[in-house]
């Protein structure tokens, strides 16, 4: 049962041949039987997940109508915070934090009855690109546990990928949810910037952010996608207008007709050669599958990774301003006599990770005066020219694609300490966040040379997310009849797995 | 410290200062030595930026939202304080602010 898809939980438990309490009892002995390999999740509440388990079961019996996927068990990256469950984002500094409120995201979840199992592991503050920059350890990549699940989102992802939960959430600032998602097979939605509330996601850089579903197909993560999107009174950057039809287009997967636009420049050099075949021949289905195949030039792309390197780490050195050790988490020096200041000092020397204070002292950098324009405001203008580019590929296709990520997953420790080649895997992802518009990675096969998953993007225009989800589909249905059954089948047992 | 990079400890120490973080000086020398490497990648985006173009902060076009003036549950003082390090009489309890150095 914990292999199927979540829509496939979901007709069970209405079936009857299953309870909430059992699948749910079921994810939660997989985690004790697997996650000390995997280290996915930072906390599993135990309690918490069964009761929601059992009052979906309740209502289920009363015969009240419940959701899509009320009952289905979820994994909540550890940047949301949830009531009375200790929220970190993977941070020394939120140790212990137990906030005394939901994010909007997980109050919508409560109410859609969706079973939250635990908080995963993610890169502190979602700061980075392998899961390594977590205060409390690596997470590791199911496929190959010496091999990073991607990141920030990693321990979402991996959770997916070790049959620990169907379905789960994450976060997007430069391709956290869509590279987790190639790495390890799973598929992964970053929803058009605004479309999913923010209200209660821990902030990294506010303009880039956002949350979004990640599953094992494309059905499950556009249910999921309905579940969670929508106008929010408490995110002032919340779009006031109707969700995009993701369920439908998501059902019907059809691309006849559709224009899909290749960005010559997100391949080529620099992608590994598995990466690249995988994606032509998925290029290849999709035309017999009616859609038509066209090439567009994106020239500014190639100034984006510098461009988010800069915006990221300003507005992360302002977001991370508020923790000053004076209302939450903790607090380090506060001996007779310590001032205000020294306190905060020693509070963020101790509390925050090498990865987390590069960004702040370079975003404190770039807003120095005297140099921002150089930087910040440079990369403010290579936005607008990011956003031009899009705008006209956009006129001659109707999504545009390629590869999530120029490699597969590589191995914990290869590039922890070179920060530049651990920017470069975001290289395809990031001009989304830029733009704000919607991006999808989904599994497009096994890299010959390495046997590891390999992920196909989508991104479509904003709030057009539902063309993601046809392209998904008609993709993830196009390659399932090839290889027989899901990729994920083909994972190794992870061993000591009951 | 020069906008295109080498930069100090002491540069560094500064940067620190201002985003009130007590770097010990191997983390001074070692990040004044990674700065400048992500620096000269990032200074990449001046070939473009010429000053014709517009800069874009955000993705949407932003506009102040408020509601109507009228009470709405909120949380409640124990809940508010319920994280905090240290309260006392229903508030923030701080370590001292006045007559430190500036």
């Amino acid at each position: 049962m914990i292999t199927r898809a979540a829509h496939e939980m979901s007709a069970a438990m209405a079936s009857g041949e299953i309870s909430s309490v059992e699948l749910t009892q079921a994810h939660l002995d997989r985690i004790t039987s697997v996650d000390a390999q995997v280290h996915a999740f930072l906390y599993v509440d135990t309690e918490g997940a069964l009761a929601q388990a059992q009052s979906v079961d309740d209502a289920r019996a009363r015969g009240e109508s419940v959701g899509p996927l009320a009952g289905v068990p979820l994994a909540l990256k550890d940047v949301m915070a949830q009531q009375g469950i200790p929220t970190t984002a993977g941070s020394k500094i939120l140790e212990g934090w137990r906030p005394p409120y939901d994010a909007t995201v997980v109050s919508k979840l409560k109410a859609a009855g969706v079973v939250i199992l635990g908080k995963t592991n993610m890169d502190e503050f979602a700061m980075g690109s392998s899961t390594e920059n977590s205060a409390y350890g690596p997470t590791h990549n199911p496929w190959d546990l010496t091999r990073i699940p991607g990141g920030s989102g990693g321990g979402s992802s991996a959770s997916l990928a070790a049959f620990e939960a169907p379905l789960a959430i994450g976060t997007d600032t430069g391709g956290s949810i869509r590279q987790p998602a190639a790495v390890t097979g799973t598929v992964g939605v970053k929803p058009t910037y605004g479309g999913v509330s923010r209200y209660g996601l821990i902030a990294f850089s506010s303009s880039l952010d956002q949350a979004g579903p990640c599953a094992r197909t494309v059905l499950d993560t556009a249910l999921l996608h309905e579940v969670i999107a929508g106008h929010d009174v408490h995110d002032a950057t919340s779009i006031d207008a109707p969700v995009p039809q993701v369920v439908r287009a998501a059902r019907e997967g059809s691309v006849k007709g559709m224009k899909i636009g290749v960005v010559k420049e997100l391949n080529g050099d620099g992608y590994q050669a598995g990466v690249r075949s995988r994606f032509e021949e998925s290029l290849e289905l999709l035309a017999k599958a009616g859609a038509e195949i066209v090439e567009v030039s994106c020239p500014n792309f190639e100034y984006a990774l510098a461009a988010y390197y800069l915006i990221a780490p300003s507005e992360c050195s302002s977001n991370l301003a508020r923790f000053d050790a004076m209302r939450y988490g903790i607090r380090v020096g506060d001996e007779d006599g310590a001032s205000a200041e020294s306190v905060m000092n020693l509070t963020r020397e101790v509390g925050f990770g090498r990865e987390v204070k590069r960004r702040i002292i370079l975003g404190t950098y770039a807003l120095s005066s005297g140099y921002f324009d150089a930087y910040y405001g440079s990369a403010q203008k290579v936005r607008t020219l990011i956003m031009q580019d899009f705008n006209k590929a956009f006129t001659s296709a109707d999504v545009l694609v390629s590869p999530t990520c120029p490699t597969t997953a590589f191995k914990i420790g290869e590039k922890a300490n070179d920060p530049l080649a651990m920017y470069l895997n975001d290289i395809a992802t990031i001009p989304v966040n830029m733009a704000g518009i919607g991006g999808m990675s989904l599994p497009c096969g096994l890299a010959p040379e390495d046997g590891l998953p390999v992920g196909f993007q989508v991104m479509a225009p904003a709030m057009q997310d539902q063309r993601m989800y046809s392209v998904g589909a008609a993709l993830e249905a196009s390659l399932l009849s090839q290889w027989g059954a899901p990729l994920l089948s083909q994972i190794p047992a992870l061993v000591g797995a009951k | 410290m020069s906008a295109m990079s080498n930069l100090s400890r002491s540069d560094v120490a500064h940067l620190a200062h201002l985003a009130r973080i007590d770097m010990t000086d191997p983390e001074l020398d070692a990040l004044a030595n990674e700065l400048d490497v992500i620096l000269e990648a990032v200074a990449r985006v001046q070939e473009v930026a010429t000053p014709d173009i517009a800069p874009t902060s955000h993705p949407l076009p932003l506009r102040n939202v408020t509601r109507p003036d009228v009470v709405t549950p909120s949380l409640t003082p124990a809940a508010a304080l319920s994280g905090a390090p240290a309260s006392e009489d229903q508030r923030f309890r701080v370590p001292q602010i006045l007559g430190e150095e500036a």
